[in-house]
């Protein structure tokens, strides 16, 4: 029986899979409001999770947060206004790749709450970051909105993957990937309601980790087909999972994570043994750390390669996190190292994790692996080759 | 290798209908739109984890996927794969309000902050259904329609799974700007199939493929309205 309502005949697949290659960054953070401070910064194992200037005012159990500096707003758009901040960092990263035309640049934005106004005060962002991109590709004269991901801590990593998904088929030639979110009192009595906040900076993967500490920014990535624009770091696979365990904690075998990299290192056709460095989620949480820290223990079959990760210096950016990370996941290919794991005195989890307090070198930095979760079960890989 | 429109289910204002073969509405239930744990115990048989936390909008979509046949149409040797795609304008607009007015007492709510994010709703179904693909919340803007199942469509092409769960959702109390209330979710179950590999399950409702361009999921609820109750 023939069934009326499907799709045209496709063939076995229409993909093109076209190399997918890095070719500007932009990032806003605590630590540095332009990529290359903020890569020097965090390299430098500095801290950005300082005592709250611009939050102190809100009740909560932590007396720190990774906040944009003061001297950032400076501009029209009111103080704590993501706009500002994802145009920021959006204008680094096209202006790396030497300005093209605009037009010719679809854009994917990532954003757990984007713009609270109209629920917290008054204003029309409602929360709902579609419209937050469409302001953004407005003020930057953009090509179209491909789509608005809000997928919670994973938001960063899946809007990339989808990003890559769209260039590989040839749907589009150049894709500005943008990660943004600003503190705000919601979400941070959110997480302090949860008891999810460590009172002071967050200390991932140690034994006395108390949760996370809280973070705001932008990162934004050029993604483009054009191998002469390349920076010389291509996007090779991506992946992503649902543990289908509890919609706020993770597998505590980290299974979703390993199925999550399974698949984006399947579509690097590349086994796990060949990846040289990893840049972990590592929110600070006690459920989140031991079930990253089995899952890859598990997937390398032993220890792991050398594993770094940033929020014990910039804070949880949440939608932001996934796309400032794997801007500093390609900082270790180029740099050859991997940054400290500030906050870390006494490995607190599987020790098949390789983790180090101090900066070191790489041996080799060909394959960088960049993992993510968040609420809903969500995980999200990505491998990146120098 | 072809698509099929293998399931499929509207949740609205007035009822839910799926080609499961549910079909009832809030008012012979007793219940406002989206239903109650009862009503969900009523019309399935079983109960659905945490559905008492869950906004309109959530209620809304659990109900259609229940209805839409999801635990009956994807094996389970499929399910390690199958994503779950749900586009959204409005979000968790209501839970945003109803925990940012929690602000203001001695303790925020803390059962209202986790669905905040829509997604964890999401994650209430990939436990419910065992999908264990990708989980993708996209935020639409006002006229944006079908980017979730285009989307869905680009992973079956692409071989990343076999079967998809698409939908839409929207739930609104009192007009807001330029919205006015809304209460509608719909859900579809997508399965690649092979295209001379045997017996292939007609169309849920018989409802026509989307063409390219068309506003996809106002068309599919329009289609099991006008089916389901002859309107």
């Amino acid at each position: 029986m023939s069934c009326p309502a499907t799709g045209p005949q496709t063939g076995p697949t229409t993909s093109l899979n076209r190399p997918v290659y890095v070719a500007g960054r932009g990032v806003v953070s605590g630590l540095g409001t332009a990529c290359g401070t903020f890569m020097d910064a965090l390299f430098a194992s500095q801290q950005g999770i300082l005592p709250r200037e611009r939050s102190a005012a809100w009740a909560l159990p932590t007396t720190v947060a990774g906040e944009l500096p003061a001297s950032f707003w400076t501009g029209p758009e009111p103080v704590g206004a993501p706009l500002p901040v994802a145009v920021a960092a959006a204008r680094q990263a096209l202006a790396e790749a030497g300005d093209p035309d605009p037009t010719s640049v679809a854009l994917v934005l990532a954003s757990t709450k984007a713009d609270l106004t109209g629920v917290m005060c008054p204003g029309e962002g409602y929360g709902l970051p579609a419209r937050l991109a469409t302001k953004l590709a407005e003020t930057m004269g953009l090509g179209p909105v491909l789509a608005s991901v809000s997928t919670a801590c994973a938001s960063g990593l899946m809007a990339l993957s989808l990003a890559t998904r769209r260039l590989a088929r040839g749907e589009v030639d150049r894709v500005l990937v943008v990660g943004v979110d600003v503190l705000t009192e919601f979400v941070m009595a959110g997480f302090g309601c949860l008891h999810a906040l460590d009172r002071e900076a967050c200390r991932p993967f140690d034994t006395s980790r108390q949760g996370v500490s809280l973070g705001e920014g932008a990162g934004a990535v050029l993604l483009t087909t054009y191998g002469s624009e390349s920076m010389g770091v291509r996007i090779a696979g991506h992946g992503g999972a649902n543990d289908a365990y509890h919609a706020m904690r993770p597998a505590q075998d980290g299974s979703g994570l390993v199925l999550a990299a399974r698949r984006a290192l399947g579509r690097a056709q590349l086994a796990a043994s060949e990846v040289d460095v990893i840049h972990v989620h590592g929110t600070g949480t006690e459920a989140n750390d031991a079930a990253e820290a089995r899952g890859l223990g598990d997937l390398f079959a032993g220890l792991t390669p050398p594993v770094f990760g940033s929020k014990g210096q910039i804070g949880h950016t949440l939608g932001a996190a996934g796309v400032i990370e794997t801007l500093v996941a390609i900082e270790a290919l180029q740099r050859c190292q991997a940054a400290g794991n500030v906050g870390l005195e006494t490995l607190g989890v599987d020790p098949r994790l390789d983790l180090s307090p101090a900066p070191r070198s790489l041996p080799r930095a060909r394959h960088a692996l960049k993992v993510g979760g968040g609420f809903g079960g969500v995980q999200a890989a990505l491998v990146l080759e120098a | 290798m072809t698509v099929a429109l293998a399931g499929l289910a509207l949740a609205d204002e007035m009822g839910l209908m799926g080609s499961s073969g549910v079909h009832a509405t809030w008012a012979d239930l007793g219940t406002e739109p989206g239903g109650t744990t009862a009503a969900f115990r009523t019309l399935f048989g079983s109960t659905h984890k945490n559905f008492r936390r869950f906004d309109r909008a959530a209620r809304l979509l659990a109900m259609a996927c229940e209805a839409a046949g999801v635990a009956e149409l994807i094996p389970g040797s499929a399910r390690q794969d199958t994503p779950l795609l749900i586009e959204t304008e409005l979000g968790c607009l209501q839970t945003d309000r109803v925990f940012a007015a929690s602000m203001s007492e001695e303790m925020a709510d803390s059962s209202a902050f986790p669905y905040t994010l829509a997604n964890t709703s999401l994650g209430e179904l990939a436990i419910r259904y065992g999908l264990r693909g990708s989980t993708y919340c996209l935020s639409v803007d006002q006229g944006q329609d079908g980017l979730a199942f285009a989307e869905a469509l680009r992973l079956l092409e692409d071989g990343d799974a076999s079967h998809a769960v698409v939908g839409r959702v929207e739930w609104l109390e009192s007009a807001l700007g330029s919205w006015q209330p809304q209460a509608q979710a719909v859900v579809a179950v997508l399965a690649a199939v092979p295209v001379d590999g045997g017996l292939i399950r007609p169309a849920a409702f018989g409802a026509p493929w989307p063409e390219t361009g068309q506003p996809v999921f106002s068309r599919l609820a329009e289609h099991v309205a006008r089916t389901a109750r002859g309107a």
